[in-house]
């Protein structure tokens, strides 16, 4: 190891880029929340406005739903999705190749899909729920929020599971060998094996999915946007959409970086709870 | 004269024998080639049917021969310059994912190959921001980019997406350069190499797929992403992903051009994904194993 020099510049002039062209403009806009559009200081003025409106509160928490139930699905379902593909044989190079289409494509055109799919009168999906004798008559899914919310998780879960899935998958192929033919000599039965073995092996790999999935999750606005633009009502409206309808579509600036920092606070204190942890011991092996 | 008996291992070989695995493993295969597909099955079938077809209480499972139209696609072609928005959206991202991995791969390279203090603040910086969801940034940035005049210009862009993007590849690149044999770098800097140099000279070249693989992926999440292109450009700098949204309007939900719009943007990123497969599979379960 060298001394730091001179070239302690690589670390910071990246950081000094990111920091001002970012961290600084964050700082400066929570700063801004203070005031309000005349530029009179008003405190927590804003603060008290944001609190009473009701779609604020509705959209913080189906953030989280939406996040904890999209994260919890996909790694359970990926998990068991990826098990099931490493027993495939000669199938598991061919799903593999096939696993990343659905993460390339993008939100907005999943979104828009999912449109033509889920449409209550043209849409497949009706048709063959009424085909399957499932429903009786077609439903409305993005059309009423008891609908609209589970549709808009299943959605992203039908997506992005596959993205869950290459990973746990991955993960599975460098447990060793050995260990599985041990279980097989020692007469282990295939339900031992999964709890016993794969799932205790898996649980770090399993860990850094749910961080990173819940992160991207947590983003959400690209899909949500194309699919239903928060509606039925603003049911669906995720943290990210309500910041845009506030502060760029109403022209509310003071009452969306209002919304920012609470928003900022609320992700950094998982960050800082939870994930945190998970993800220094992933970054933090030789300090 | 007596005939020899010629073996023909290849042509009599003894049938295989009938496996109920081999069927249930194809079958499963089936499944999830069908899981995975459908999607983009479903926009291309939609996009190949005439408007009036599309409304249909029974849908059409496949594009019937005789209905088959490319209307969709002309009118986008004709309503929209969307070559101009394609290019757009090609150069920001590439510029842009150059940027970020010249920096992030130097922010990398120091923190994974000095000691200093305040080294776990740096870490705990990187680990926040990019945790940080993006659009926290967009009402300050707004009102910064008003103030400049760069609404809507191309370097803004390339700006938003090669900067923002610096943490998280940071932290993706930080486990290759933390195994990169120290022995190597050190024979440089007694050559008298200075940090850069052996940066760009020996630690990337040698980092060859990883920096390919990283690529590829920031350069999909740029393409692909909708919050900063919707929100801080409208004409000139447009790009691909907030043009298909405007396909459907409050009046109309032109399902066929939307699908249309959907594979034409989509088209570029599924060939990059089928032709570097082995890259970018790598890049993105590189963190779980390290």
């Amino acid at each position: 190891m060298a001394r730091p020099r001179l070239s302690i510049l690589m670390l910071l002039i990246p950081f000094a880029i990111f920091f001002l062209s970012f961290t600084v403009p964050l700082i400066w806009g929570m700063a801004q929340s203070l005031y309000n559009s005349k530029g009179v200081f008003v405190g927590f003025g804003n603060y008290l406005r944001a609190f009473k409106d009701a779609s604020f509160w509705s959209s913080i928490t189906f953030t989280f739903i939406y996040a904890g139930a999209s994260t919890g699905l996909m790694v359970v379902f990926g998990y068991f999705i990826a098990l099931f593909i490493n027993q495939l044989g000669r199938g598991e190079a061919v799903a593999k190749t096939v696993m990343l289409i659905p993460w390339a494509i993008s939100l907005t055109a999943w979104g828009l899909m999912m449109q033509t799919v889920t449409s209550q009168d043209f849409g497949i999906l009706n048709d063959l729920l009424l085909r399957m004798h499932l429903i009786r008559s077609r439903i409305s899914w993005l059309g009423v929020e008891s609908m609209a919310r589970p549709m808009v998780i299943a959605s992203r879960v039908v997506k992005e599971v596959w993205f869950a899935t290459l990973l746990f998958l991955v993960a599975r192929q460098t447990l060793p060998v050995e260990l599985y033919e041990e279980a097989k000599v020692s007469g282990a039965n295939p339900w031992q094996v999964l709890w016993r073995i794969t799932t205790p092996l898996m649980s770090t790999s399993a860990l850094y999915t749910i961080t990173i999935v819940l992160i991207f999750s947590l983003q959400e606005f690209d899909m949500i946007y194309a699919l239903t633009r928060g509606g039925p009502g603003f049911s669906t409206e995720t943290a990210a959409l309500s910041i845009y309808r506030w502060g760029i579509l109403f022209g509310k600036y003071e009452l969306g970086t209002a919304y920012t920092t609470i928003w900022s606070v609320f992700v950094s204190l998982l960050v800082v709870v939870i994930l945190g942890r998970v993800l220094i011991r992933n970054i933090d092996r030789r300090a | 004269m007596s005939t020899t008996v010629m073996k023909e291992p290849y042509l009599f070989r003894r049938p295989r024998r009938f496996k109920w695995s081999t069927v249930l493993k194809i079958l499963g295969t089936l499944i999830v080639i069908l899981g995975t597909m459908w999607p983009l099955y479903w926009i291309a079938n939609v996009s190949l049917l005439p408007e009036t077809q599309v409304f249909k209480a029974k849908p059409h499972y496949f594009p019937p021969l005789d209905l088959i139209s490319i209307k969709a696609y002309v009118r986008i072609f004709a309503e929209f310059t969307i070559g101009r928005y394609l290019f757009n959206s090609f150069f920001i991202c590439t510029i842009a994912t150059a940027v970020t991995l010249a920096f992030s791969f130097s922010m990398a390279y120091y923190l994974a190959k000095f000691t200093f203090r305040f080294k776990r603040f740096f870490f705990y910086f990187i680990i926040w921001s990019l945790s940080l969801p993006w659009v926290v940034y967009v009402l300050p940035i707004f009102r910064i980019v008003d103030f400049f005049h760069l609404f809507d210009t191309h370097i803004l862009m390339i700006m938003l997406f090669g900067f923002s993007g610096i943490p998280m590849f940071a932290w993706f690149a930080l486990p290759y350069l933390q195994d990169f044999p120290d022995e190597m770098i050190d024979a440089a800097r007694i050559d008298g190499a200075s940090e850069l140099a052996i940066l760009m000279r020996i630690v990337a070249p040698a980092l060859n797929n990883v920096v390919i693989a990283l690529f590829l992926i920031r350069f999909i999440f740029a393409y692909n992403s909708l919050l900063y292109p919707l929100i801080f450009s409208v004409d000139k700098a447009k790009m691909i992903m907030p043009v298909i949204l405007d396909f459907p309007t409050p009046y109309e939900m032109p399902f066929a051009k939307m699908s249309a719009g959907g594979i034409i943007s989509v088209v570029p990123i599924i060939l990059l994904v089928i032709i570097f497969q082995r890259y970018i599979v790598s890049g993105l379960t590189g963190r779980t194993l390290k």
